[in-house]
């Protein structure tokens, strides 16, 4: 069930709320319960027969987690916690990367091994990571033990089951504790109705309508003239952004009309004024994990300058992995560890520059451009369903396919036409529509993107999140519409019309970008 | 205090919302766009129709329930343009007709429209474009039609009028709707289902007609670069698309409907693609299986009072009409009478196809022969010649049209190269 479509908006949605309300008024055990069934009925809606796997996953890595935490930092409390990640990881590699290893030992090998076609169950890699923390931390001793029925809602929990945030159990556990998350507050329901709307406008009016755009240049390895290919990666690159934080945004709206707060999951990583600062603003949730559980058990800085970029390097192709089964991705996560390695050897060369001290707009501005430009590069990989159309988007990128546009856009502006052909620019029958509004989407998307707030800056009088100890405040573009949120009139009329239009325009809901993760 | 305000925001907020929505379905409904509701015609607001972009099946089968046409127009986006139903010859017959053309389709359409829907049950008159490039198959691929329509349900039809109702391309195309009215060059369907096509005058002005001309030729070409090049399935005198083009022709002699079927009237430029592809022997092929098959239907029923009659009309040939010239890149100045690009013919042709097939009257020499196995052979013969002529008189075209044949053929090849793609989960 999609949170874009009529179904769970006008169904399910309003039936879960008034029950989880219902109920609760017997007991926190029976809310609870209530909100872990709803959530499993939502995951069953796309395919029933993998509620099963989710259930034997959620109870066998409770109990699991139980007798770890008995065992906390001894040695059998070790063992079984290797044996618990193991068979996560397993599980999480079966369905994930069988076929990827399959195909890959046949290009090495150059025997044809059929493919197990197995089918990705949606949601795996966030439902495996959430509970892969929970075990670690049972055995650090921070995972108190908790009742089953929590523990299944924390896993289960349907605002964030299918594309995150990766949540964290020490976040939720105590708010599914709270008598008062039980009872309906108009103020949740204010607060999370506006984030959901201002999540699902993104989503609709946003971002899928520069899916289309993107589509289509992604669609061949033909060779694409460089407005062509600079016109679909920036479509990809603002559908991308749009598209998961909508969807983030959602995910915490639909939560907080439950009275949970769910962390921030992204703070306008375009704006960020390099890459080290790109992922503490992009997919935070993921970036936590990552750095908890993988880095600094690698060994983190703690290990020599060497050991911390081998440590990062690795973190990034893992993080690259574990987003999809292909060697685009690991190039993706290999081409931003290589980026912050290089943000990281620049900021220590110059960390007694005395330009460092002062900052200016233009070097801001420089600075987040530069940023955005290799972002934008990386996403290439991340989008293109195969290393040919990848290269041969770069090529174009890189203006080495030509400099072309639309004769007919040409013809409309006066003078530039001469102007253009003698630069050498190639005038093209065809395409011109498209070729328009796949710039102005840009132009849409750039806008909203680098000069609005984003969500939690727009609502930020009424925490609308949990914060994020990361979230960094440092370098800030400036903003237009800079009066925040707060319940009036004239918000609630205008969250009306940005509801209305994201209503109207549900009838072809479209999947997330991040369910296939 | 702050809880009352909250519950107002959330008061505030239903209620907008409701009165938004109200608005708009309303608007929508008066408007209608797509002509579902025809609740009100108000000049200057929503008199003329935009052309849609999607969902046309849907939009003109409502068009023709609410017209109740005794005569169908049928085809893809040539007979949609070419051929109006507001034609003298119609009305003088006292013939309501329609157009149910649909741009993109092919004889399947025709064959679903007149077997399968009982949109509009036995037509007195039927005249279907018939396009060469429709008929190429595989030959090696099943022979057997797809003959299961996906017929509407209810539950189809509630949801086109929601959608027409309360979607944001609803509301964009009513809007557009109203601005339209005033527009004279504007992208527009009539109520009986002809599109005029206005909307490529200025277009034609600004860019040029050679500029239209070359882009359809470099989209045909892609096009044909793709397509097999056989008429009939191996080891068979037949194929999917002659099968579904017989049962029209029977259930229209079977139901008394008077079947004309048109072989479009290429330009030569197109023709030349078609030559460049190697689909010359596939074209003259063509030709001589739909005379066959119309001569074998029609000499089934002989002894039938009741049959409709069955005529095959070949408009394509080397004559005056399609050898007009495309003016040079860069002219503006010399307009073009008679095509819209070398795909597309104006209703000006359309309508001396119309007086020929409707009237029988052959004012212009040698445009529009009735097709039989009997003359065939010496039509097929006739176009060799033009083609000759044309080739000798024209070689800057030939160049051109081999030109973009070649590039499209070789596109092809390096797409069919390319490896598979990795698995993306």
């Amino acid at each position: 069930m999609l949170f874009n479509s009529y179904p769970f908006l006008f169904v399910f949605l309003p039936i879960c709320l008034v029950g989880f309300f219902a109920i609760g008024r017997y007991g926190k055990g029976f809310g609870a319960a209530w909100l872990g069934l709803a959530s499993l009925f939502f995951y069953g809606w796309w395919d029933y027969r993998y509620v099963l796997l989710l259930l034997a996953s959620i109870v066998g890595n409770f109990f699991l987690g139980r007798a770890i935490a008995r065992r906390a930092r001894t040695p059998p409390g070790k063992r079984l916690l290797t044996i618990a990640v193991i068979a996560n990881l397993l599980l999480l590699g079966y369905y994930k990367y069988a076929d990827f290893f399959l195909q890959s030992l046949a290009e090495v090998t150059g025997d044809q091994l059929g493919l197990m076609r197995v089918v990705l169950p949606l949601g795996i890699s966030f439902f495996t990571f959430t509970q892969i923390a929970f075990l670690v931390d049972a055995y650090r001793g921070q995972a108190a033990e908790y009742r089953f029925v929590n523990y299944l809602l924390f896993v289960s929990y349907f605002p964030h089951l299918i594309a995150g945030p990766v949540l964290h159990h020490r976040e939720m556990m105590p708010q599914f504790d709270l008598a008062r998350t039980y009872r309906a507050h108009a103020s949740n329901f204010t607060i999370g109705l506006t984030i959901f709307f201002l999540g699902l406008a993104k989503k609709v009016l946003i971002a899928d309508n520069l899916a289309e755009h993107a589509n289509a240049v992604f669609a061949t390895s033909e060779p694409k003239s460089l407005f062509i290919a600079w016109g679909g990666v920036l479509a990809y690159t603002f559908q991308l952004y749009f598209d998961f934080s909508g969807y983030s945004d959602m995910a915490i709206g639909l939560s907080r009309l439950f009275g949970i707060k769910l962390p921030l999951n992204f703070n306008s990583p375009y704006k960020a004024v390099n890459i080290i600062e790109f992922w503490r603003r992009w997919h935070m949730t993921l970036s936590r994990f990552l750095r908890d559980y993988l880095y600094i058990p690698l060994g983190g800085s703690q290990r020599g300058r060497l050991r911390r970029y081998v440590n990062l390097m690795l973190t990034m192709l893992l993080g690259g992995l574990w987003h999809g089964a292909g060697w685009n991705f690991v190039l993706w996560g290999g081409l931003h560890g290589s980026y912050l390695v290089v943000n990281h050897l620049w900021s220590e060369a110059t960390a007694n520059a005395r330009w460092r001290s002062r900052t200016s707009l233009s070097r801001t501005i420089a600075s987040v451009a530069l940023t955005f430009l290799l972002v934008s590069v990386a996403w290439v990989f991340f989008r293109a369903p195969d290393v040919p159309t990848a290269r041969s988007l770069l090529i174009g990128m890189a203006g080495m396919s030509g400099v072309a546009l639309p004769d007919a856009l040409v013809n409309r502006i006066p003078v530039v036409g001469p102007w253009l052909e003698a630069l050498g620019v190639e005038l093209y029958l065809g395409g011109t529509t498209q070729f328009v509004k796949t710039w102005l989407w840009i132009a849409v998307g750039a806008f909203v993107a680098f000069l609005m707030p984003n969500t939690q800056e727009f609502m930020r009088r009424f925490s609308p999140a949990l914060p994020n100890p990361a979230q960094e405040h440092g370098h800030e573009l400036p903003t237009m519409l800079r009066a925040p949120w707060r319940p009036s009139a004239r918000w609630a009329f205008l969250t009306a019309v940005l509801a209305t239009l994201s209503l109207l325009s549900l009838t072809r809901p479209s999947e997330f970008l991040y369910f296939q993760f | 205090m702050i809880a009352r305000r909250r519950t107002r925001y959330l008061r505030t907020l239903a209620w907008s919302w409701l009165a938004l929505s109200a608005v708009i379905v309303a608007f929508n409904l008066v408007v209608d766009p797509y002509g579902y509701f025809r609740l009100v015609t108000i000049p200057g607001i929503n008199a003329k129709k935009p052309r849609p972009d999607a969902d046309v099946m849907t939009i003109k089968t409502a068009g023709v329930r609410a017209i109740k046409p005794d005569a169908l127009i049928l085809g893809n986006s040539r007979a949609e343009v070419g051929f109006d139903p507001e034609h003298a010859g119609f009305r003088k017959r006292a013939l309501a007709v329609y157009n149910y053309s649909i741009p993109g389709s092919d004889i399947e359409t025709p064959w679903r429209q007149l077997t399968k829907d009982d949109t509009s049950p036995k037509p007195k008159l039927v005249a279907i474009g018939l396009d060469f490039q429709d008929f190429l198959v595989d030959p090696d691929a099943d022979t057997i039609a797809n003959t299961e329509p996906d017929r509407p349900g209810a539950w189809a039809w509630l949801r086109t009028r929601l959608h027409a109702l309360y979607t944001l391309s609803a509301l964009i195309d009513s809007i557009k709707t109203v601005l339209i009215q005033t527009r004279p060059y504007a992208a527009t369907l009539t109520p009986r289902g002809f599109n005029p096509m206005q909307d490529y005058v200025p277009i034609a002005r600004v860019d040029g007609w050679h500029a239209l001309f070359q882009h359809k030729a470099e989209s045909v070409a892609r096009s044909l670069a793709t397509l097999p090049k056989s008429v009939v399935a191996r080891g068979t005198e037949t194929s999917p698309p002659l099968e579904l083009a017989r049962t029209i022709v029977r259930t229209c002699i079977r139901q008394g409907t008077e079947l004309h079927l048109v072989i479009y009237p290429y330009h030569a430029q197109l023709l030349m693609l078609y030559d460049a592809a190697g689909l010359w022997p596939a074209f003259e092929e063509w030709k001589r299986r739909i005379a066959d098959l119309v001569a074998t239907e029609v000499a089934a029923s002989s002894g039938d009072p009741g049959a409709g009659k069955v005529v095959l009309w070949d408009f394509s040939d080397f004559h005056r009409f399609a050898l007009e010239p495309v003016p040079a890149k860069g002219d503006r100045t010399v307009d073009i009478q008679w095509y819209w690009e070398s795909a597309h013919f104006k209703k000006e042709l359309g309508d001396l196809i119309l007086f020929r097939i409707l009237e029988g009257t052959n004012a212009q020499d040698g445009f529009g022969l009735p097709l039989v196995p009997g003359n065939v052979d010496g039509q097929i013969e006739r176009m060799r010649v033009g083609r000759d002529l044309f080739r000798s008189n024209h070689p800057d075209v030939v160049r051109e049209t081999t030109e973009l044949m070649d590039k499209a053929q070789a596109a092809v090849r390096k797409q069919n190269d390319r490896p598979a793609a990795t698995i993306r989960q």
